[in-house]
């Protein structure tokens, strides 16, 4: 407990200022809402416009972007990649960090099994990611309630809820993937780099190809279809199943290499 | 039961040799020295007994068992790394108190004395701290649990010679108290000062395991003569004697052996003067780690 109470503080500066970042966002493009659901015909032309795969990346389909959930779901694209920077920032750093600062002699020296050693870092993380999505869902849920009572247009709020929920599975995709990358390395001496390479490929890899084609699965930011989300107010099954293998796929990947791993001095 | 048993303990990094078939024990109680030059072996064996590398083959264990299977077993031992790294942003007290909280005991009245023993300031930031200061908080990290055994890989590398000489009262104090001591060190002063025994370890094989008394004793001596008139030659063919060198009337050679056939044969010669010297433990290392050189 007393170590994933400390990997908790060491990320909570952080944390506090990546859940102002997604509030940020969240509200910045929401009051936008009102204007563009007035004029809905000018906005749906302009997207039009725009080539197909631009469409995909800023997550606009434009039958649906005058409405309150279809303009949520590119909002909810921008916010997703600031949630997955952080996530992913986190799964690289996490298990590499004592290797970079030298720590591990101080760490792996202490009367702890490296299986609780790993839980409690991951069990950190994953408070850390929890504590940001809520603070994000309560905030973007008033902001959204304005824009409801604004607008005079009521959906369903169950709909926000799932959509909300895919940024945490897409943050516990990246998590797990940043996971899997910093085990490849002895000594990781820099993280940002690596964390950022990573939610960029995959998220243009992610633009370029369409939700219902078999490549989606190459990119965790195209595993939930937010549109369909919208429409069923449901999760796709298989989209929660790939999620949850990707997740473990790091999570196990994480625990095998750890327990086995040789630590050396930097 | 042996404190430290290392058993047969094969380290390989790749290709590259870590130790090779090293064996020898530790017992309760015990100051026990690991001496050897850089990269011979003695990290990769202190890493291996805390679990932090694994054996490729053969066994460490501590109190009889293995540290990466029963970890434990950590909870009575202190460690002091050769090069202390530390959480830059933490204030040295908040540090020291999460290494106490691995242990389930309050530490705070040991810190606070070991901490005043050693002249470090616990409110300052590591990141504020000199190298030798960050040596004491590694000092205080290591001994504040009061741990049954101390591994103190090189400990005194950044100390000033009197925060040594504090140090290794520490270090006494607690030997004396019951604790165990492996202390892996290549200055040798401190090995022959602190130790009962002695295990010397070169290209990650152990070539010598002794009482410290016994290696003495066994060393060659430094033996110097002056001669009235001419230097005895006769000398230098006797059994024992090696690295010959006369200058004038005076003559000085290494001797190993019985040191009542080295006086049957000085009492031939005509002396104005003779010195045997005692070989500190730097000749003797000097002995083994001479390129080419073997008992």
């Amino acid at each position: 407990m007393n170590l994933l109470l400390h990997e908790v503080r060491s990320m909570l500066a952080s944390a506090v200022i990546w859940a102002a970042v997604l509030c940020a966002l969240a509200g910045l493009y929401l009051v936008l809402f009102a204007g563009i659901a007035r004029d809905a015909d000018t906005f749906k032309r302009i997207f039009a416009a725009y080539p197909v795969a631009i469409q995909h990346a800023l997550g606009v389909t434009i039958d649906s972007v005058a409405s309150l959930p279809g303009f949520y779901t590119m909002v909810l694209t921008f916010v997703t990649l600031a949630g997955a920077i952080q996530a992913t920032n986190a799964g690289v750093s996490i298990l590499s960090k004592e290797s970079r600062d030298g720590t591990a002699d101080f760490l792996y020296t202490k009367p702890v099994s490296r299986f609780g050693l790993v839980s409690a870092k991951l069990g950190a993380v994953l408070l850390v990611l929890l504590a940001t999505d809520a603070v994000y869902s309560v905030v973007s849920g008033l902001i959204l309630a304005g824009a409801q009572a604004s607008s005079g247009v009521v959906s369903d709020p169950a709909i926000f809820v799932l959509l909300n929920l895919t940024l945490l599975a897409v943050q516990l995709m990246m998590f797990s993937m940043g996971l899997a990358v910093s085990l490849l390395f002895r000594r990781l001496q820099s993280v940002l780099p690596v964390s950022l390479g990573l939610v960029f490929g995959l998220y243009l890899v992610g633009a370029l190809v369409n939700t219902d084609e078999a490549a989606r699965w190459l990119s965790p930011f195209k595993y939930f279809d937010l549109h369909e989300i919208t429409a069923k107010v449901a999760f796709q099954s298989d989209s929660l199943l790939a999620a949850l293998a990707l997740i473990a796929f790091g999570v196990v990947a994480a625990y095998v290499v750890t327990l086995r791993r040789d630590l050396h001095v930097r | 039961m042996s404190v430290i048993e290392i058993q047969h303990l094969t380290k390989n990094y790749g290709k590259a040799r870590g130790v090779v078939d090293l064996s020898f024990s530790v017992e309760k109680g015990e100051v026990f020295g690991f001496i050897g030059p850089n990269g011979a072996g003695k990290s990769t064996t202190i890493r291996t007994l805390l679990g932090l590398i694994h054996p490729t083959s053969g066994s460490a264990t501590l109190f009889g068992k293995s540290a990466s299977k029963n970890p434990e077993v950590l909870r009575s031992v202190g460690y002091l790394p050769s090069e202390v790294f530390y959480d830059e942003g933490m204030k040295v007290i908040d540090l020291l108190k999460y290494s106490a909280s691995f242990y389930r005991k309050d530490c705070t009245a040991r810190i606070q004395q070991l901490a005043e023993t050693l002249d470090l300031d616990l409110k300052r930031k590591i990141d504020d701290l000199s190298f030798g200061n960050r040596k004491k908080v590694g000092i205080v990290q290591g001994l504040l649990h009061e741990p049954e055994l101390i591994i103190l890989d090189e400990p005194t590398a950044g100390l000033d010679p009197l925060m040594q000489q504090t140090f290794f009262d520490l270090i006494a104090q607690e030997n004396k108290k019951g604790a165990t001591v492996l202390l892996s060190s290549h200055i040798l002063a401190e090995v022959q000062k602190m130790c009962q025994r002695v295990a010397l370890i070169k290209d990650g094989r152990l070539i010598q395991l002794e009482k410290i008394s016994t290696l003495k004793a066994n060393a060659v001596k430094r033996v110097s003569l002056g001669f009235q008139g001419a230097v005895n030659t006769a000398l230098a063919t006797q059994a024992g004697v090696s690295s010959w060198a006369v200058n004038g009337s005076e003559a000085s050679f290494l001797y190993r052996g019985n040191i009542n056939l080295l006086v049957q044969g000085l009492s031939k010669a005509s002396l104005t003067n003779l010195s045997v010297v005692e070989p500190d433990l730097e000749e003797i290392f000097l002995h083994y780690y001479t390129p080419g050189a073997s008992r």
